[in-house]
This record gives structure tokens, C-alpha cells and sequence, in this order.
């Protein structure tokens, strides 16, 4: 768990959509702040600051926010992505108090090449986000498996992770994460092609 | 080729294409993905020939995801026909793709073979589009 200081400040509400681009273009990502002691702020913050910040220490990293000198300890609960820039639009900080669980989501990241992929294996992920509740102090920055071991058809659930002490995993024990899958045989196409093409009935 | 086994309506308006990619627009399955940058009508012999072009390129290994359905019939009337006698019949299936949806996936091929492969798959499709990567696997923003 890290604490990292972002300065922030208080955005206008009223401010128009081409105005927020004008912003975006300037380096600057708008957001909003809100928990039980302060209500919800919209703010605006570096878009550099954070993507360095939230490329070293993952979504996880608790965030001291700096709004016009006042000072909030905050989490990111969700960024916003362009659709088609894959760029960040909007990022959402949640207030957090120190001494109260939260819950948040951890991505889960995989070391090592899996056996199966050495025998011609494929992997394929799951959903690689897992729910958790601890107090922000045993807050982990990432969950790491170790799929070396994995042969071709074998899987990962939640259940293969080890969660540190005081945290607890609220996802399904059995959500798979990942997967090896036998490689695809080739299909002769054009045989495929060949077959008369067969209209969806009305229904 | 793909089409739907049973639709509700044979012969449905041509609809509209505004906005982008609200879902499906991020690269869920596999490793490397092509995305769309247009919006546009993906014919189901389209998405078929982008497949065979991926796959032969891959040969064996990899595994290759479709991630868009022809889910909608287009109709046209015959050559050389008088406007009216209602609507004509269902010629093709397409699948409506917007801006940033993710329209095929890969995984399993190093990185050099899988872009040689959606770049022969993107000469198919009559959008613009680009190679997208897993997040994870950095991939973000500004891929080509």
C-alpha cells in the first residue's frame, strides 16, 4: 500500500463539453471526489500525474488528494476510458477513512509461461478482475498466480489465489481467470465456403 | 458463413450508426485484437474471408476470436425492377459495427504474426481500423 500526494482543483460544473475536450487536450482530466465527509466535488486533475501514478502503483494506490490546500485521502473508483483511444475521460476518487473496510476490485496479473503453451496451448482469459474487502492499510497492489504449471486444459479459478492477511476475496470461488486451451486444428475452408448458405427462418 | 439461425422480422428498417463503441470495445478474450475506427455494415462473407485470411496466415496454432455477429438482413430488390410491389427480399446479413468495437481477437501467436495477421484480415472489412493490444500487455491509446 502506497500514499502518493495528487494535486487537485475545484472544476466549474457548468463548463461545456467542448470546453472539458479543450481541457482534456491541455493535459487535464476532469473527475469528481466524493465520500460521506465532503459530498461530491467535480475536480480536475494532471492527466500525467496520474497515469504515472496509477502505472506504478496500480488502481490500488491510495491517493492523498490536495483540493485548494485542503487535503483528502482518496481511491480511484473508476476510470472512464475513450471507446476508441483507449485514453482516459473521467476518473471517478472515492474518500476513504482509514480505519473502515472498503471494497474494491484488484486485477490479477500472471507470471511465467504455462507448460501447456510450450506443448502448442492457448491461453485464454477470464475475467481477471477479483472483488475484495480489507482495511486500506492490507490493501495488496496486485495479486500475482503463477501459471507455469498450467497444462493444456487446465484453468485458474479465484479459489487458486491466496489472499494476504485481512483481506478477503468477495468475488465467486469459481470465476476463472485463465485458462489453457488446446490449439484450434485447421479447418479446411474451403470445403466451409462451398456450402450453400441457409436463411434465418421469421420466428 | 455466419448467419442467424431464427430472426423475429425478416425485413427490418436500415437503422442508424451514430455514436461509438459503448461495449465490446476493449480487448477481452485474447492477446491482440483489430479494432474498428469507422462505423459500417460488416457482411457475413466479409467477416468470413478476414477469418480465412487470419487463420491461414496463423496456420496451426493461435486461436482466433469473431467478436461481431451478422445479425441483420439487408434486402434488395431485383435488377431491373419497377420501384414498388413492396420490399424486396433478404439478400445478405451484416453486422452493424460502430467506432472502437473490437472486432476480432488472437492469442496464442507472437506479437509480429499476429499483426501481420489482422493487417490481412483489415484489407477484408470495408472499415478503417487498428491493432489493439491486451491492457495488460500494455496495450493502450496510441497503437497503431
Amino acid at each position: 500500500m502506497k500514499t502518493i500526494t495528487l494535486e487537485a482543483a475545484i472544476r466549474d460544473i457548468s463548463l461545456s463539453k467542448g470546453r472539458l475536450n479543450q481541457m482534456r487536450n491541455e493535459g487535464n482530466l476532469p473527475g469528481v471526489v466524493y465520500g460521506a465527509g465532503i459530498g461530491s466535488l467535480p475536480i480536475i486533475v494532471s492527466k500525467k500525474e496520474l497515469t504515472n501514478i496509477l502505472g506504478s502503483y496500480g488502481l490500488s494506490a491510495i491517493i492523498n488528494l490536495r483540493i485548494n490546500g485542503r487535503s483528502v485521502q482518496a481511491m480511484v473508483k473508476e476510470i472512464q476510458r475513450h471507446p476508441l483511444t483507449g485514453g482516459y475521460w473521467h476518473v471517478d476518487f472515492s474518500e476513504i477513512s482509514m480505519d473502515k473496510k472498503i471494497r474494491t476490485e484488484l486485477l490479477v496479473h500472471f507470471s511465467g509461461e504455462p507448460v501447456g503453451v510450450k506443448d502448442g496451448g492457448v491461453i485464454q482469459y477470464g475475467d481477471t478482475t477479483v472483488e475484495i474487502e480489507c482495511l486500506p492499510k492490507d490493501l495488496p497492489e496486485r495479486f500475482t498466480l503463477d501459471i507455469s504449471n498450467m497444462k493444456i486444459g487446465d484453468k485458474l479459478t479465484v479459489a487458486d489465489l491466496t489472499p494476504p492477511e485481512g483481506v478477503k476475496i468477495l468475488s465467486e470461488p469459481e470465476q476463472v481467470l485463465i485458462t489453457v486451451i488446446p490449439p484450434a486444428l485447421e479447418k479446411e475452408d474451403e470445403e466451409e465456403q462451398d456450402k450453400p448458405e441457409s436463411g434465418a427462418a421469421e420466428g | 458463413m455466419l448467419v442467424p439461425k431464427r430472426v423475429k422480422w425478416r425485413r427490418p428498417h436500415r437503422g442508424t450508426m451514430k455514436g461509438k463503441a459503448q461495449r465490446g470495445n476493449t480487448v477481452s478474450y485474447g492477446e491482440f485484437g483489430l479494432q474498428a475506427l469507422e462505423a459500417g455494415w460488416i457482411t457475413n462473407r466479409q467477416i468470413e474471408a478476414a477469418r480465412i485470411a487470419m487463420t491461414r496466415y496463423i496456420k496451426r496454432g493461435g486461436k482466433v476470436w469473431i467478436k461481431i455477429f451478422p445479425d441483420k438482413p439487408v434486402t434488395a430488390k431485383p435488377a431491373e425492377t419497377r420501384m414498388g410491389a413492396g420490399k424486396g427480399s433478404p439478400e445478405f446479413w451484416v453486422a452493424v459495427v460502430k467506432p472502437g468495437r473490437v472486432m476480432f481477437e488472437i492469442a496464442g501467436v507472437p506479437e509480429e504474426i499476429a499483426r501481420e495477421a489482422l493487417r490481412l484480415a483489415m484489407h477484408k472489412l470495408p472499415v478503417k481500423c487498428k491493432f489493439v493490444k491486451r491492457e495488460e500487455m500494455g496495450g493502450d491509446a496510441n497503437e497503431s
